[in-house]
């Protein structure tokens, strides 16, 4: 992405239009959106991948990687900007891509990283990855957590398993911003402590005094002393507090379903609760036709909705 | 507008074949579709439409997104190549004692070598669309175009910009035409660089684009005089004339969003074997796969068609999959073409040409599909309760196979 | 013969009218007069669109494939003609069917109308066909109009039929036909044999340019029950690739025809179900033929048997002459 095009990107206009004309980045704002989306990519061709080598790989879990990233050209790299939940197609060449929130924070500027559940054919091919590999990365894409929208209010992270991926990059931001925000709640779940990711930034935060961080598995387990729980049960206990409050929640789908349940009870709007959904993809630039949820594309619409969103579509998730 | 008169019709053809690759329909083996031309081979304009949609020759079947290849170096080999050469990623030799050694590559010895693929696409004229076929383009033109802010997509756009469509308008209708249902027309010039008017000896043709013009400077055109020209009003009147409207299009993308959860697609779906056959001879259905095919150490990503009846379209590698049911898949074209497409697009995807009901294996009819959940409960034309069997003793005309007529009427359908 | 439709009917209403059935699969009218379609017939009214003619050419029996029939635990009536029957047999032979929620009416079968061999008689789209006896009279919208000969339109595999009534029902409806005795015969395959091998090269490379991987004659063939979960299909591994050209499309039959070897009776409803009318049913055919030749074997015949690529005898003759 060339200086013309960062020049535009919305970070970057704030920050050059200072307090006076601070712009907003709104949910509707599709152009800019899809122009920070397009950024990244040189030649004018959405469909051809960025080259990029492995400069880690983190074994997060039995199942999950995490695999830093850095495109071999380093403008590119000094270049790329993403916002919070945007999503990128990592791929292998010869096997294919499939999508992941980049979890990196937006103001890293030495590598991406994604993180990466073996499941498939794709995945188990990243899976093999070692230092020095090449991939492919076509970021960022899709719509992203509003999170200069968010600002002055509390913020409650929910998430579950794999799903922490999803949020990383938005709690990494938040916490550079700590600043903007009111109270932060951190809510971590997984089945059990073995299958907890990115344990180097859980340690972080439980150790800052300015957010409140809260790490369950679902069931005892020798050696862990922590809070026993499903992510659902333990928010109910937390009972947080709806009140100028936004609610991110990412995981599997029972711990989504239980847990909207949870956030209905305690008086959550539908449009203060955020989610970010996978479909299976193919061109992440919403032409393929296959990602869609009623007339929304998830790589594109999304993929983060809102409750309210997400109740306007037909069920089919 | 010009004339050209039918027995000039191979002349023009070789004409445009210097600059560019014609394409036109062709009759081969009884079966009319679009082939490329060149001169000797006859053009078919009696049938009414190919057998598949001219698409395929600006959005083709499969088409190589990039290339790639592996070169595996080994630095404990052959420390500090980068020559253009395979070799094995561990090399064993037996060492002397018996002892065995490894070649272990160093860190970062796979360098991968990449070519983007070329989207220089050849010029072409394609020759005897109908209007439902151009059509096809301009809805495409927009999820494909960038239209709205997303992406633009280059490969489809190479091909796109180099084509000129000519357009033949129609006659007749076949039993399954349903273009004006859809805000189309027998003879509507929507995509057309040139609309061709059959005329006593030949053709009235009109431009419609720059390009157009450009094709109708050609010396064999000859001025067209006023009864031509009325002659060709005639026929498009009279052909605009024979196309019904079976369904309300107005409420249409209502109805399939109140009639999402309707156990009518279970019914309208039952005799659908979700194949794909549909989807690919219609003029716009453009849903598509991504897939890697590799050889050894090289090989290519290519884009190729699929389509939302294909049982994994919507599969994940968890295992689920959100229209695994078959119903599910089946609402989910008409849906795309009717209401997510035009809410996102500002266009309906679907340009009446009636294919998907001709090539059906069980002949699934989007005109009842639509006419159910636009809120018309009664079933198409054409579709009967009680058709009149076979019966001995009876006139062989009475004796209908099917259908709605009532003896000695014609089909309703179609006129 | 008129009559079969009539005891359709009455068969029909009767077994949905007593709770046997949730719902008749049959052939009805379809978009005009020339059309038939398979119809699912639930009350008494949809009963009364249940046809029975020389046009009912579908294999109905493919709507029992796994995943096809929704809900899937449907108590389902279903008519079948002799080669559909077969498809059935193979079916129950290799428990893929409930029979226990089937309720099977045979129609006994003099032969069925290939709809192409009045399609090329004409220059316009027909509308109409009417049969009365051994006439068949086919007319265009703009009334144009040619009688022909029964016997001449069958489908090519009628002919050579050996099976002409149901191998497996539970009621009939009306008079069996004679069954022709002897050994099968393979008329369709004459000319292809005759070809040398760089002709049938030249032949399928003709025909298999034409595939658009449609995958209808794998969804249309009532023992490809894989059909949802096809290897066709598969990336992992990836047998056939996404260059829909000659070689691949090729490779694509293959494994179509070589996995339904031993349970397919060449019905050709793959056949008429290609869009682009590839010669399904004769390379079917010669699969079959090779079967029987090697193993004495016809697929779909009796219940109690093996297909033949399930069984292994040790007097199977492979490897031998």
């Amino acid at each position: 992405m060339g200086d013309e095009q960062k020049a535009t990107h919305p970070a970057a206009a704030e920050e050059k239009s200072g307090a006076s004309g601070r712009r907003t980045l709104t949910f509707d704002d599709v152009e800019t959106l899809a122009a920070i989306a397009r950024a990244g990519h040189r030649s004018g061709n959405p469909y051809l991948p960025e080259m990029a080598s492995v400069v880690e790989v983190i074994q997060e879990t039995p199942n999950i990687k995490s695999f830093r990233v850095r495109f071999t050209d380093d403008e590119v790299m000094q270049s790329f900007a993403f916002e919070p939940g945007q999503v990128g197609q990592l791929g292998m060449y010869g096997v294919g891509e499939s999508t992941f929130a980049i979890n990196s924070s937006p103001s890293n500027n030495d590598y991406l990283q994604f993180s990466v559940m073996q499941a498939g054919e794709v995945t188990t091919a990243l899976h093999q990855l070692s230092m020095g590999d090449k991939v492919g990365v076509r970021a960022p894409m899709g719509r992203p957590f509003p999170v200069r929208e968010w600002r002055d209010k509390n913020l409650l992270f929910i998430m579950g398993g794999i799903g922490s991926a999803a949020l990383r990059a938005t709690i990494l931001y938040c916490l550079e911003h700590r600043e903007d925000y009111g109270e932060v709640t951190i809510l971590y779940g997984a089945r059990t402590p073995v299958d907890l990711t990115f344990g180097y930034d859980i340690e972080e935060w439980q150790s800052r005094e300015d957010i409140s961080t809260i790490i369950t598995v679902d069931a005892e387990f020798p050696g862990w002393e922590g809070r026993v729980g499903f992510v659902p049960t333990v928010l109910e206990e937390l009972a947080p507090e709806p009140d100028n409050t936004i609610a991110a929640l990412c995981g599997p789908p029972i711990m989504i379903k239980f847990c909207l349940q949870v956030l209905e009870r305690l008086q959550f709007a539908d449009e203060q609760v955020y989610t970010t959904l996978e479909k299976r993809m193919k061109c992440g630039i919403g032409i393929c036709g296959r990602c869609n949820v009623g007339p929304k594309y998830v790589c594109v619409d999304g993929p983060v909705f809102t409750m309210a969103e997400l109740r306007e579509l037909p069920d089919e998730l | 507008m010009k004339f050209l008169k039918e027995s000039d019709l191979p002349a023009f053809l070789e004409h445009l074949s210097g600059e560019a690759a014609v394409v036109a329909p062709a009759k081969v083996d009884g079966m009319v579709r679009f082939l490329p031309w060149s001169p000797g081979t006859e053009v078919e304009l009696e049938a009414l439409l190919a057998r598949q949609s001219a698409k395929e020759f600006i959005f083709p079947q499969w088409e190589t997104f990039l290339k790639f290849r592996y070169l595996m170096v080994c630095d404990a080999k052959r420390p500090g190549t980068t020559e253009d050469a395979k070799m094995e990623l561990r090399l064993s030799e037996e060492g002397e004692g018996g002892g065995e050694v490894v070649a272990v590559p160093a860190p970062a010895a796979h360098e991968l070598l990449m070519v983007g693929a070329e989207q220089q696409a050849v010029s072409q004229v394609i020759f005897g669309l109908r209007p439902c076929d151009a059509r096809g383009f301009v809805q495409m033109d927009r999820v494909f175009g960038g239209y709205g802010g997303f992406y633009f997509d280059p490969y489809y756009h190479a091909r796109r910009s180099v084509a000129t469509l000519l357009v033949v308008s129609c006659h007749e209708p076949r039993s399954t035409c349903f273009c004006r249902g859809v805000g189309g027309g027998p003879a509507d010039a929507e995509g057309a660089d040139v609309l061709f008017t059959r005329v006593p000896e030949g053709f009235v043709a009109q431009a419609f684009s720059d390009k157009g013009a450009a094709v109708l400077q050609y010396p064999g055109f000859e001025e067209v005089s006023e009864p031509q020209v009325a002659a060709a009003e005639q026929s498009k009147a009279r052909a605009e004339e024979m196309v019904s409207v079976p369904f309300e299009l107005e409420s249409l993308r209502e109805g399939l969003r109140a009639n999402f959860e309707s156990a009518d697609w279970q019914e309208l779906s039952r005799r659908c074997i979700s194949c794909g056959t549909c989807t690919y001879v219609c003029p716009n259905c453009y849903c598509f796969n991504v897939t890697d095919e590799v050889v050894e150490t090289q090989g290519e990503r290519l884009r190729s068609w699929d389509n939302c009846f294909n049982p994994s379209y919507t599969l994940e590698a968890s295992g689920h999959n959100p229209r695994d049911a078959k119903p599910s898949r089946f609402r989910n074209r008409f849906n795309h073409k009717f209401w997510y497409y035009p809410e996102k697009y500002d266009s309906l995807l679907c340009s009446g040409c009636g294919r998907c009901i001709t090539y059906c294996p069980t002949r699934i009819d989007i005109r009842e599909v639509l006419s159910v959940m636009g809120g018309n409960e009664t079933r198409a034309a054409g579709q009967a309760a009680g058709g009149a069997g076979a019966a001995d003793g009876q006139v062989a005309a009475d004796a209908k196979v099917g259908g709605d007529a009532a003896d000695g009427e014609e089909s309703q359908h179609g006129r | 013969m008129s009559d079969r439709q009539a005891i359709i009917r009455e068969l029909a209403r009767e077994a949905l009218a007593e709770g046997r059935i949730d719902c008749f699969v049959g052939w009805g009218p379809g978009y005009d007069g020339s059309q038939v379609i398979p119809v699912f017939a639930k009350d008494a009214a949809e009963v009364e669109e249940l046809q029975w003619n020389p046009l009912c050419h579908h294999n109905l029996t493919m709507f029992l494939k796994r995943k096809m029939a929704e809900p899937a635990d449907a108590r389902i009536g279903v008519c079948v003609k002799g080669c559909d029957s077969r498809t059935l047999v193979a079916l129950l032979q290799e428990g893929l069917v409930d029979r226990e929620r089937l309720y099977i009416v045979g129609v006994p079968c003099d032969g069925v109308i290939d709809r192409r061999k009045i399609d090329r008689e004409f220059a316009a789209e027909v509308v109409e066909v009417g049969v009365n006896g051994d006439t068949v009279v086919a007319r265009t919208a703009a009334g144009a109009e040619k009688h022909f000969d029964r016997p001449a339109l069958l489908l090519d595999q009628c002919a050579a039929c050996r099976f002409p009534n149901p191998r497996v029902a539970d009621d009939i409806a009306g008079d069996t036909v004679p069954e022709p005795e002897g050994e099968p015969v393979w008329p369709a395959l004459e000319e292809f044999e005759s070809l040398s091998p760089a002709e049938k090269d030249g032949l399928l490379a003709a025909v298999f340019s034409s595939c658009i991987r449609c995958f209808a004659c794998i969804h249309a063939c009532p023992v490809c029950y894989c059909w949802d979960q096809c290897v066709n299909r598969s990336r992992t591994p990836a047998l056939v690739g996404q260059r829909v050209e000659t070689p691949e499309n090729l490779m694509f039959q293959l494994v179509h025809i070589f996995h339904v070897a031993g349970r397919c009776p060449s019905c050709g409803a793959c056949d008429r179900a290609c869009p682009v009318e590839i010669p399904l049913y004769l390379l079917h055919q010669k699969m079959n033929k090779e079967l029987y030749d090697m193993l004495g074997f016809e697929a779909g015949v009796n219940v109690d048997d093996r297909p033949a690529l399930q069984a292994f005898n040790l007097d199977d003759p492979f490897g031998q002459g």
